[in-house]
């Protein structure tokens, strides 16, 4: 694409789409700077309200507060067992789903997208849900976050517009002349050509699944299986009883650290998700249906 | 539904088994057989941890679990006071609890509607016979704590659960204003005694330029909305205010005599509001006191370029200010002693006990024999001694005898004990508030704190000190005994929306009137219809019901 | 139940047609089966327990087993006299929260789009995308901060410039925009995500001709991009509908203050406010089965909106 050949409006209408850009980078990056020069300043300037958009006293005692604790570490693992095996089982029983769906001929499709529309709107709630994971067995272990929560019907929908839109009937009509079969059709021309789907669908399931806090909470018992967001939470919670002792001072200083342990906390815990967007981003190229189409 | 039936009636039986238990003593065939690991009964317990604590490995479990053979079987919750509610609540409704909960009250507790439900269901099993027979120190206990054995008993008779005890004495005068006695003594004023006093200072304050910096960026007084005492502290120079169970939403309750009234709809209550809002009017009262949060508090307390706050209305300084701040400036705040308004009225709120729920539960789930074990445990940790070591750890480690020259808390004692700064102090040594149960304020008092009031470590004696001023302006005689009433379990959610409409109706008007958007000459009469309107007369009459039975009970 | 639902095709040729789609589809007929045996097992056995919100729920008699109580767990509800304002409250934050929280997304998309693969694309993307990362606690905390009458930015801003200080978080008036604002700032970034994804599957050979008949980049937009995204647009619209009532009570609830309740007290923060003193189970799902009507109306009807104006829907 050669700038010089576009028209007078076009470079006018970039340059004020990119302006807007840049306002709404600003927007969204002024308190992103404020947290992570939050978390690098010593708890005194913090708490003090001193911290704009550098650090003040810089310090990384939040930093080292977090990571010297064992059990984050193991929460690190743990967190990214979920996020993996979550992602996986999650984005093919999705595919396994919408996929049928999706398929105009398939009898029955509108029933059962009504059905699934109803399970987002009636649910039956924690405790009914409890009832079942604990009579399949499931409490306590890794299965009770992979499994109960495994479907988005909102990841079902958006998957299913999106076969329906994106792979174009011809490709079936010709695939079927081929003489192959549907679970081949799947496999080998369908996905490939759905990169921007199986992207979206897996960034949307590893950010559940790293960020889920209140599955773990209800159905583990057991500290070892804890995902990072609850060892997390954890550090920030102090114990109250002494407000009426002596070591109300120490407690104070706790409660300081604990504030930037807030700012620390987002860092460590969602830097790793942000470092796998690009990743996942640059499988939404264009011209996917082109080769295919033509071809 | 077919394959359910079977279930179904064998549930209702079960069920039918179960309350039929909880009528009939607790020490009957109908609990299930001891599990034993060894000599060792097993008893699985739920119970909040912080991270600190590992409650397997904690040197508390180790010295329980051999000197009363219990082998425990803990399920944790975090100290994240939602979760660890839903976890609890999921535990009961699914079936799936343990045979002990052990709680903190600041956590999550059952409350009374919980443990009356529980009870008659027969989840909780009952105590009293138990206790009599193998908790000496806590019958006692109750024997000498009126108030104690109301909470406990439930309106039948049974004690289904124990709360923990913790008496804080400067918790129970909360209601304190904290004024910059530096600023006082530089602009040659002298502690208000009035509400006029009080206005003469805070103008003072403001424009006589106290901190020095030749800017009027002085605030006479600031608070914030989780801690605000500001309404309580200030109304009390002209009605009695009561302060409530619950942090941040005062009670609505009082007594006159032994008829319940509420105070906010009385001609008193409309001439504190009409002086707290004059004071608003002028300027005195930080604009921001009704919106911002703690932390924004603290961010002005600390502000490093200058001192700004003239007063604050807050349970203890450091709730907006820095202890052992670099300027020192933590040291300038001072309690103000409750104010005498213009009829010549002085009160202060009340706040015992301080933590109204219940903790300890056994389940129909435990045998006997873990009964026993457990209330034994919960007996030792009524003695002073068994107190000290279970929520502070082994003594050497936790906390350790007094030396001479060291003063107790409250000075017309003896030191019996010294906790030692938890900063030297090992993790994992002691249940903390996991065993808080017999706090009394003897023992509380008699430990040994540092004489220097104003240092970090002296700050228990500070408020201490400072509660005493508060101490004399209480009326007990109209403080409604929220803690000890029990409500009649089929009006406890008529109540609940009851309260909750009422105190955001109340709340909401009286800040209309403080900030000016309602008249208070013109608009109090509409106020006080619309009071009605929200259910006061239903709300006074259910409560009045609920006290009337306390009071023939007793 | 929904008009949209089956051929209107004679019986027989339904069973004809059932027949003729699985000889055509068995291998996918078998690929639905698990995901559907999973939608048995964790949605709708679970949803048959909601009857407890017609009984007086036991935990010893389980759901079955409790006495039924009729509607008078509805007739508490709606008895309430603070229940027509809860409602109200509710109904104008979600309402205000869909309209601005759907556009921008869309835009961003759009806009990102146009301009080239390079740092500044890749940078946007990424900085928009985080916020989503961050806890609503913290989220709140900087917003009292920032907008505070006496430390916040904002009003040193408005000091500047002789205006203010304004008190935002005691003006009920302020309530909805700072809700409703925080949240497009948080999550605008990653809705956009997905309309990414529906651009990057429109043919580009469109764009190409369309550029060599002389078509404009907002030509362009208007007539291929949007159109394009327009089915996914559309469902993301009905599936926001759908979910109006559940509007988070965390947020709302740490916004709110004794000034600003007027406005603030919606639905979920006055439940929880009821619910900590009582835990009734069965009142706690009467009100979820309320909420659920209230959604299932609200996304008829904007689907029915979006099929007769767009032509798509989430049923075809």
């Amino acid at each position: 694409m050669n700038k010089v050949q576009e028209p007078l409006g076009d470079r006018i209408f970039l340059i004020v789409v990119k302006l807007m850009l840049v306002v709404a980078l600003v927007l969204v990056l002024l308190p992103l700077i404020y947290i992570v020069a939050s978390s690098f300043s010593s708890p005194e300037a913090v708490n003090a309200g001193r911290v704009s958009f550098w650090p003040v006293e810089f310090s990384t005692e939040a930093y080292r507060s977090a990571l010297s604790n064992s059990e984050v570490l193991q929460g690190y693992y743990n967190s990214l067992v979920y996020a993996i095996a979550g992602t996986a089982i999650s984005v093919t029983l999705t595919v396994a789903i919408a996929y049928p769906l999706s398929r105009k001929t398939f009898y029955g499709r509108n029933v059962l997208m009504t059905l699934l529309v109803f399970t987002m709107l009636f649910s039956g709630g924690l405790i009914p849900t409890y009832m079942v994971v604990h009579d399949l067995g499931m409490l306590n272990t890794r299965w009770a976050l992979l499994i109960p929560n495994a479907i988005g019907v909102w990841q079902v929908i958006i998957a299913r517009t999106f076969f329906a839109n994106s792979i174009p009937d011809e490709l079936y009509e010709a695939a079927m002349l081929d003489g192959a079969s549907e679970l081949r059709v799947l496999r080998s021309v369908v996905l490939p050509l759905s990169k921007p789907l199986l992207a979206v669908l897996a960034l949307m399931y590893t950010i559940y699944q790293w960020n889920t806090y209140f599955d773990a909470l209800v159905y583990l018992k057991d500290p070892d299986l804890y995902p990072l967001q609850i060892v997390l939470r954890n550090m920030l919670i102090l114990d109250k009883s002494r407000t009426g002792a002596v070591d109300l001072a120490q407690q104070m200083h706790q409660l300081q650290l604990a504030n930037v342990l807030k700012y620390a906390l987002i860092v460590v815990s969602s830097l790793p998700v942000l470092i796998i967007y690009p990743f996942v981003a640059r499988h939404f190229t264009k011209g996917v249906m082109v080769g295919a189409v033509k071809g | 539904m077919k394959l359910n039936s079977p279930f179904k009636i064998s549930a209702v039986a079960a069920a039918v088994a179960m309350v039929a238990a909880g009528c009939s003593s607790a020490g009957d065939e109908s609990a299930p057989k001891a599990k034993m690991d060894g000599d060792k009964v097993i008893i699985s317990a739920l119970a909040p941890a912080d991270p600190d604590t590992k409650l397997d490995t904690n040197a508390i479990t180790t010295l329980l679990s051999d000197k009363f053979k219990i082998k425990f079987q803990f399920q944790t919750t975090t100290y994240d006071a939602g979760p660890a509610k839903e976890k609890r609540q999921i535990a009961i409704s699914s079936g799936d609890y343990p045979d002990m909960f052990l709680l903190i009250p600041w956590v999550d507790a059952f409350t009374k509607t919980d443990v009356q439900k529980l009870g008659q269901q027969g989840v909780a099993v009952p105590l009293e016979d138990l206790i009599k027979e193998y908790a000496p120190n806590l019958q006692k206990a109750l024997d000498s704590n009126s108030v104690l054995k109301a909470m406990s008993t439930a309106p039948d008779g049974h004690i289904y659960a124990l709360p923990q005890w913790s008496d804080c004495y400067h918790c129970t005068y909360p209601d304190k204003l904290w004024l910059n006695s530096a600023w006082l003594k530089k602009l040659n004023l002298q502690t208000p005694k009035t509400t006029e006093d009080l206005r003469t200072v805070l103008k003072a304050f403001k424009t006589q330029d106290p901190n020095g910096n030749g800017k009027a960026d002085e605030i006479p007084m600031t608070t914030d909305t989780g801690d605000s005492t500001l309404i309580g502290f200030l109304m009390s120079a002209f009605a009695y205010a009561p302060y409530g169970a619950n942090n941040g939403v005062p009670s609505l309750l009082a007594l006159n005599g032994d008829k319940v009234v509420t105070p906010v709809d009385k001609p008193e209550w409309r001439e504190g509001l009409k002086y707290i809002s004059s004071l608003y009017k002028d300027g005195l009262i930080d604009q921001g006191s009704f919106t911002q949060n703690a932390e924004a508090l603290q961010a002005i307390g600390n502000n490093p370029a200058a001192v700004q706050i003239g007063s604050a209305p807050v349970l203890w300084p450091g709730i907006f200010v820095q202890l052992g701040s670099k300027d020192g400036r933590d040291k300038q705040y001072d309690a103000v002693p409750p104010l005498t308004g213009p009829s010549g009225k002085s009160y202060t709120g009340y706040n015992n006990p301080t933590s109204i729920g219940y903790t300890f539960m056994l389940t129909n789930k435990s045998s006997k024999e873990a009964r026993i074990a457990a209330l034994k445990m919960l007996d030792y940790i009524y003695t002073d001694e068994g107190q000290i070591i279970v929520n502070g750890g082994p003594e050497g480690v936790g906390w350790e005898k007094p030396k001479a020259g060291d003063v107790a808390l409250d000075t017309k004692v003896q030191p019996t004990w010294k906790p030692l700064p938890s900063a030297n102090v090992p993790k994992n040594i002691s249940w903390n508030s996991l065993g808080q149960y017999n706090m009394t304020l003897a023992l509380r008092n008699a430990q040994a704190v540092p004489a220097d009031i104003y240092a970090e470590t002296g700050l228990e004696r500070r408020l201490f000190q400072a509660t005493q001023q508060y101490e004399p302006h209480v009326d007990k005689a109209q403080v409604f005994p929220e803690a000890a009433i029990w409500a009649d379990p089929a009006t406890v959610s008529e109540m609940a929306t009851l309260k909750t409409n009422l105190d955001s109706y109340v709340s909401q008007g009286e800040l209309a009137f403080i900030t000016g958007t309602k008249n208070i000459d013109t608009d109090w009469d509409t106020w006080v219809q619309g009071l009605d309107g929200v259910g006061i007369k239903r709300y006074l009459d259910l409560n009045q019901q609920a006290y009337d039975k306390y009071k023939t009970g007793k | 139940m929904f008009p949209q639902i089956g051929a209107r095709a004679p019986r027989r040729s339904r069973w004809s047609q059932a027949q003729r789609s699985w000889r055509l589809h068995w291998q996918l007929y078998l690929l639905i089966s698990v995901p559907l045996a999973y939608f048995v097992i964790f949605k709708y056995i679970p949803m048959s327990f909601s009857v407890i919100a017609f009984k007086d729920y036991s935990p010893v008699l389980g759901p079955w087993g409790s006495q039924w109580v009729g509607l008078r767990n509805f007739q508490l509800l709606f008895s309430n006299p603070v229940f027509g304002t809860l409602l109200k409250n509710t109904l104008i934050l979600s309402f205000y929260l869909l309209l601005a929280s759907f556009p921008v997304p869309l835009v961003l998309a759009l806009a990102l789009n146009e301009i080239r693969n390079g740092w500044f694309k890749r940078t946007v993307q990424m900085v928009t995308y985080a916020p989503y990362f961050i806890s609503t606690v913290v989220v709140v905390s900087i917003t009292i901060l920032v907008l505070s009458p006496r430390i916040g930015i904002v009003n040193d801003g408005l000091g500047q410039i002789g205006v203010g200080p304004i008190n935002f978080l005691g003006d009920p008036g302020f309530f909805r925009h700072i809700y409703v604002w925080t949240d497009v700032w948080q999550t605008a970034g990653y809705s956009a995500v997905i309309y990414l994804a529906a651009l990057a599957g429109i043919d580009p050979a469109l764009h190409e001709s369309a550029r060599i008949d002389g078509a404009s980049r907002l030509q362009r937009i208007r007539h291929i991009d949007l159109p394009g995204i327009m089915p996914t647009a559309v469902v993301m619209l009905i599936l926001a509908a759908g979910n109006m009532m559940a509007i988070g009570f965390e947020k709302a609830y740490l916004l709110q203050n004794n000034l600003n309740l007027a406005q603030s007290e919606i639905i979920p923060t006055y439940v929880y406010k009821t619910g900590l003193i009582n835990a009734d189970f069965s009142m706690a799902t009467a009100v979820g089965l309320f909420n659920s009507v209230v959604n299932l109306g609200l996304l008829l009807t904007v689907n029915f909106i979006a099929k007769r104006v767009t032509g798509s829907g989430l049923w075809r």
